[in-house]
């Protein structure tokens, strides 16, 4: 079957967390919790000349990601009983008669996805919206996006212009290989980068 | 994945008309592509889960279209519109978060449930109200009507604006109705959002609204220039200005410069180049610029000559001549203050580089067409009429009006289907003041005149306001400037005597009411509304209610109809007994007269919604074409960069002390602006409209705050400077009172401004401490407002900020 | 992210479930060098409830921690793939030959040939469930866990808890042990204060050069190498307490108060441990 993955248009996303919302609403997802994330990362720094003008190299920029369903999971390879695994589209998901809620998926994946939900008593995450792709719909996330900056689909199938997701605050694709393109944004930043740090921690921490 | 949901009629529909001229092409198959769908409705799975379309309500100038899941009487999860095409730069009215995020908010705690009342003996401000029935809620609200129409005339009855119901044909209409079938009521004219643009900058300049197009009309290649507009902020739908604005820069590789004083969500991702500037000053860059480019004979002297005003002595009015008085001598020093406004001058002030001021001066001038608009940030400050008026000189000094690729240096223009409101009857009272001054307007009365606080058609008013409807809006404690100010004078029964609210949720403001009316929201009843005000499409929403109403709220028109009852005029209110979905139905099938091609209202409904494109003009205007054949409405038929109205409003108004009319828009720094700091208050506190909300509305959803939060935002070298560090607890103070919130230290704000999201709901011992820990941003605001409009310079704040420590 | 706090109970686990088992290393001295006689030996045996309550304590940490204890049995499912089932496989492992040991041992059908081969049996699988315990928190997408330093703490706070654990068990029981059995005590104990220092300090001298999208990870416990020293002082104290305590025939009450101190210890370093928690991205 083919691998299904996301795709995001840095250049059109204009941070407004509508995607958020839309799957926060849709999975009824507590106000701790959420399977979508929307980084802002700001670096640069402001000068002024003798004349009291402002100058500054400063930038701004989103990134939009949820599970990256990944060809390599960190999260199915810390996994002790087989309930977090990827599924026939390749959709990394959670067996949840399976799952103990140990909390090692949620400590080692680097995308931040999947959540120990102990009231459910095991983990939740994104699974690109399963229910709604089967009927022939887009996830949650990618319907609501007024500025169609994001994609979901078989991979070989998404809009061009895309690589594997290698900006900040992304780890770098060769560690989990993961199932998301991004077509980046002028002001991006390389993964790992030390130069930006994240300005909108109030949302996202 | 587009979905293919046999929703082919509205796809089909959107996709086959550009216009609605291309749709009537269509002629008679327009049946077929409106057939309704029977997928989009009722219990599809069997799971007794049905589809309600509605929309949302905020008035950002969007009306998003809401498709409900609703199972067993409450809201599952929403939808937006999916109906159309998915494609980048088609249109689909997809919500934002707001819209989105609305199933918290319908369901939250602080909504209203029963109609309530002060507790006798307690004072306005008190808080202490109990449970009444509507019976008596109703025969008190009718017996004080009357009461107070009988000892004050008619011209003592007040309704607010109504921001929180502002997008369906009801409004708060049923209340001018109402009393316009009992000796009316003094109204008011201009709005927080738009007062000096609307009243105190486009009147003097193009006499009424002109020359505006939509960000659909920018063309291959060309120049953006926005003044402190932010569509991405405030305008995220899927058929918004803040969509276009993203098409165009992608599809039509236009270059975008933003000049605001917060990077706004144009100039993050999407790389629009931003220039940071002092709020306020924008009048100075424009002045900064114009040197350029008249030293440079880079002005397109032609259409000064031919279509404006005031450029230069040659263009002046005769009886204006020979005395110095043009935009030109003021520019190049030789007018009214003998300085020079050169790009050094307007850098000191602005604190934009001259050279980057000089280079914008050669961008626009290269340009041809320049498209450069303004949001309704600049205006919003105290000298705010003219900031307006001085960014529209700007597209004249180019002769970038009036023709495809501009707009008028105004705000952007957008379509509208045309669908009217519900009919409020006519007013038998003439009298309206600015909107901003309602409060004066119940302390002083008779004392507001025409010359003194822009009264129109009458000399002055007769008497204070004595009977005060705030209904759907969060006025009296939240929106207005200077909170402690208002609250003051509501507190004092013997100037406003009675005062009602009527609202979905217990607001600050609820505080301050006799009667508190619970509502339902739009999502609740009928709310059948035109796409969205501020966007360039044409569409219907056919709202209908998610659930039977719960608890004992009740809708404004059937609430307005009891009071009818009780002041004896039902049968005129009612028509005859029609209820809110007949005027629905009524009002629709009006439009449809003029526009038989749409769908019938039945169909319409369940459709839940249609939007269609519009085509940008690619007519030059009839003005550019021929301007003695078809003179603008202003006192000269000409663009007006010297206005002689305003000429004659500085012999005859009496302003306060520091205020300035001005014929030309001179810069100056108005009240509490860059040049007002002290050491005490060092900066300058703007607040703006964020993503989360617009205006009060929604502002308490715990979902949007925690997507969009109220925070301060600090340059990082103002922060280091007040030790402060991200996320820190802050208190914001200026002379009028004292917020808390958190910082958010970000190099997205210009040293030396506090940018601070506007529409916190307040929270505050009024008779204790005022500090407001709520944060709502107009604890913080003044009086002061612009001389001509007497529009709100909410913007205009001078104050601190500081770590709570502990 | 976090204090490390949040993972309390799994900091209970790696406590107690090392150290009770690491006890089997003494138990495995006295057994050998000590030759208790049948009454002596009856004891200890009684006693070696001690290590083995502690052991359960530690498991019922782990299983505290779990959202769904009722699915536990599942972990087998990842044995081989996933470290964290490799760890449970030891954990139970142990946990069901030292049952099995001291069932037998209580039923008297211990001989003494299997009772040696079954200790040094267990005394083995001490070092590898500590190992084991360790190597779980070795993720490639967690930096600052990812280093051999993460086993080689776990085999240092199992030597120095597990021997003062141990040497109290002894105590209880008393049992006689050669001259030379307080050397030995306080060499294994200070050995393990030293593994467990030196492997815990060098992680944390190693912070320094990881750093993710939110700060540097030397920033991640501002109090860390409080916490180590913590750890140091609480094992040099217990394995004074347990060589003082050995000089006057493993005198129970010291021993108690070595085991509370060293398990403390232990603790607090476990807490550190996972306050160093971060992602290699967010």
């Amino acid at each position: 079957m083919a691998q299904y993955g996301f795709y995001f248009d840095a250049t059109r996303c204009t941070g407004c967390k509508t995607c958020e919302a839309a799957c926060r609403d849709y999975h009824d997802l507590p106000l701790e919790l959420s399977y979508r994330h929307v980084y802002e990362l700001e670096g640069g720094s402001w000068s002024q000349a003798a004349d009291g003008t402002w100058t500054t190299d400063s930038y701004t920029y989103y990134t939009s990601f949820a599970c990256s369903h990944c060809t390599n999971p960190a999260c199915t390879h810390v996994c002790p009983t087989g309930a977090m695994h990827k599924d026939d589209d390749g959709i990394v998901s959670v067996d949840s008669h399976r799952c103990i809620g140990c909390g090692y998926c949620e400590l080692a994946c680097p995308y931040g996805n999947p959540h120990v939900d102990r009231d459910k008593g095991h983990s939740v995450k994104c699974d690109g919206c399963a229910e709604r792709v089967a009927e022939g719909k887009a996830p949650a996330c990618v319907e609501a996006c007024s500025m169609r900056a994001l994609s979901f689909g078989p991979m070989d199938s998404l809009p061009s212009g895309g690589v594997p997701a290698a900006v900040a605050p992304l780890p770098d694709p060769s560690v989990t290989t993961p199932n998301f393109l991004i077509k980046a944004c002028a002001s991006s930043q390389p993964c790992g980068s030390t130069s930006c740090v994240v300005a909108n921690a109030a949302e996202v921490k | 994945m587009p979905t293919d949901r046999t929703t082919l009629t509205r796809r089909t529909f959107v996709a086959s008309t550009g216009a609605l001229g291309a749709l009537a092409a269509c002629g008679t198959a327009a049946s077929a592509l409106y057939a309704p769908t029977s997928r989009a409705f009722g219990d599809e799975s069997g799971d007794g889960e049905s589809i309600v379309w509605t929309h949302c309500h905020v008035n950002c100038g969007g009306a998003c279209v809401l498709q409900c899941h609703v199972q067993d009487g409450e809201l599952k999860y929403v939808e937006s519109d999916n109906t159309g095409d998915a494609s980048f730069g088609a249109v689909e009215a997809r919500a934002c978060l707001r819209g989105r995020s609305i199933r918290p908010w319908l369901g939250s705690a602080d909504r209203l449930n029963y109609p309530m009342k002060r507790v006798e003996g307690t004072k306005r401000g008190d808080g202490q109200y109990e449970r009444i029935s509507w019976d008596e809620a109703l025969d008190t609200i009718a017996s004080e009507f009357k009461r107070i129409t009988e000892k004050y005339g008619n011209e003592s009855v007040f309704i607010q604006e109504c921001s929180g119901v502002e997008q369906n044909i009801m409004m708060n209409n049923p209340f001018f109705r109402l009393f316009n079938l009992l000796g009316g009521e003094v109204t008011r004219y201009g709005s927080y959002s738009s007062a000096a643009i609307s009243f105190g900058a486009v009147p003097y300049t193009y006499g009424t609204s002109w020359g505006n197009r939509s960000l659909k009309t920018i063309q291959e290649g060309e120049l953006v220039v926005l003044f402190g507009f932010a569509p991405n902020d405030m305008r995220m739908a899927g058929d918004g200005p803040g969509y276009d604005l993203n098409v165009v820069r992608e599809t039509k590789n236009a270059r975008v410069i933003v000049i605001d004083p917060r990077r706004n969500e144009t100039c993050t991702n999407q790389g629009a180049e931003w220039i940071p500037i002092v709020p306020g000053t924008d009048a100075a860059l424009v002045a900064g610029i114009a040197h350029e480019l008249i030293s440079q004979d880079l002005v397109d002297l032609d259409f000064l000559h031919t279509y404006c005003v005031g450029f230069d002595e040659e263009s002046m009015p005769e009886d204006a001549r020979g005395k110095h008085l043009s935009y030109r001598d003021y520019i190049m020093g030789t007018g009214y203050d003998q300085v020079e406004k050169t790009p050094a001058w307007a850098a000191s002030i602005t604190k934009i580089p001259a050279e980057r001021i000089v280079k914008l001066a050669h961008e626009i001038a290269e340009s041809d067409p320049c498209y450069i608009c303004q949001g309704l940030g600049p205006q919003r400050h105290t000298n705010g009429d003219n900031a307006a008026r001085a960014i529209m000189v700007l597209p004249q000094l180019v002769g970038q009006v009036g023709k495809p690729g501009t707009t008028s240096g105004g705000t952007i223009g957008n379509d509208d289907i045309g669908l009217s409101s519900l009919p409020t009857g006519d007013n038998p009272i003439k009298t309206k003041f600015p909107n901003f001054l309602w409060p004066e307007a119940i302390r002083d009365g008779a004392k507001l005149t025409a010359t003194n606080a822009g009264i129109l058609n009458a000399d002055g008013l007769k008497v204070g306001i004595k009977f005060l409807v705030n209904y759907g809006n969060n006025m009296m404690a939240n929106q207005n400037a200077d909170i402690g100010f208002t609250t003051d004078i509501l507190r004092d029964e013997s100037l406003c005597e009675f005062i009602l609210q009527y609202d979905v949720a217990w607001t600050a403001s609820c505080n301050w009411a006799d009667i508190v009316l619970p509502d339902l929201a739009p999502q609740e009843t009928y709310s059948l509304t035109a796409a969205g005000e501020s966007n360039d499409v044409e569409g219907i929403r056919f709202g209908q209610p998610l659930y039977e109403p719960k608890f004992e709220r009740r809708e404004v028109y059937e609430v307005c109809g009891e009071l009818a009852r009780r002041l004896g005029v039902y049968d005129e209110y009612s028509e005859g007994g029609m209820t809110r979905e007949d005027w629905c139905r009524k009002l629709y099938d009006e439009l449809r007269e003029d526009k038989p091609e749409l769908p019938t209202y039945d169909e319409g409904v369940k459709m839940g919604a249609f939007t269609y494109d519009i085509e940008p003009s690619t007519e030059v205007d009839d003005f550019i074409l021929d301007p003695v054949a078809n003179p603008l409405e202003t006192a000269t038929g000409k663009i007006q960069i010297y206005s002689p109205e305003l000429a004659e409003l500085t012999e005859t108004w009496k302003l306060q002390d520091g205020d300035v009319i001005s014929p030309i828009p001179v810069y100056y720094p108005g009240f509490d602006g860059p040049d007002a700091v002290t050491d005490e208050f060092p900066f300058q506190i703007v607040d703006f409209h964020h993503k989360g909300t617009t205006h009060s509305t929604y502002a308490a959803n715990e979902v949007l705050h925690r997507l969009s939060p109220f925070q301060a935002w600090i340059n990082p070298i103002d922060a280091e400077r007040q030790g402060i560090a991200d996320l820190d607890p802050v208190r914001l103070v200026s002379a009028q009172g004292e917020i808390r919130t958190t910082a958010k230290v970000t190099n997205r704000v210009i040293p030396g401004v506090i940018m601070y999201p506007q529409g916190a709901w307040h929270d505050a011992d009024m008779q204790g401490d005022r500090v407001d820990h709520g944060g709502c941003s107009n604890t913080l605001t003044s009086r002061h407002c612009c001389p001509v409009s007497k529009g709100t310079g909410q913007h205009s704040v001078i104050g601190t900020i500081e770590k709570v420590e502990g | 992210m976090g204090s490390g706090f949040e993972h309390t109970a799994l900091a209970v686990f790696t406590t107690l479930g090392p150290m009770g088992a690491g006890a089997f290393i003494a138990l495995t001295y006295a057994f050998i060098a000590g030759q208790p006689d049948e009454a002596a030996a009856k004891r200890l045996d009684r006693w070696t409830a001690l290590p083995l309550a502690v052991l359960a304590v530690g498991f019922l940490g782990a299983f505290m921690h779990l959202a769904s204890p009722l699915n536990a049995f599942g972990v087998f499912s990842g044995v081989g793939a996933s470290p964290l089932s490799n760890e449970i496989l030891v954990g139970v492992a142990f946990a069901v030959l030292a049952v099995v040991y001291w069932v037998l041992a209580l039923a008297g059908k211990l001989p003494f040939a299997l009772r040696k081969t079954l200790l040094v049996v267990l005394a083995a699988l001490a070092v590898v469930f500590a190992a084991f315990c360790g190597l779980a928190y070795m993720m490639y997408t967690i930096p600052t866990w990812n280093t051999p330093l993460s086993i080689v703490q776990m085999v240092g706070y199992m030597l120095a808890g597990g021997t003062v654990l141990g040497f109290c068990t002894v105590g209880f029981a008393q049992v006689g042990l050669p001259k030379g059995a307080s050397t030995v005590a306080l060499a294994l104990t200070l050995a393990g204060v030293a593994v467990g220092t030196v492997g815990f300090g060098v992680q944390i001298a190693g912070l320094d050069a990881i750093r993710n999208i939110w700060s540097s990870a030397a920033e991640l416990v501002p109090a860390i190498w409080m916490l180590l020293g913590a750890f140091a002082v609480c094992g040099l104290v217990a394995a004074a307490l347990t060589f003082v305590a050995a000089k006057k025939a493993f005198a129970p009450a010291l021993l108690v108060v070595a085991c509370v101190v060293v398990a403390a210890g232990i603790f607090v370093a476990r807490i550190g441990f996972y306050g160093l928690y971060m992602g290699i991205a967010l």
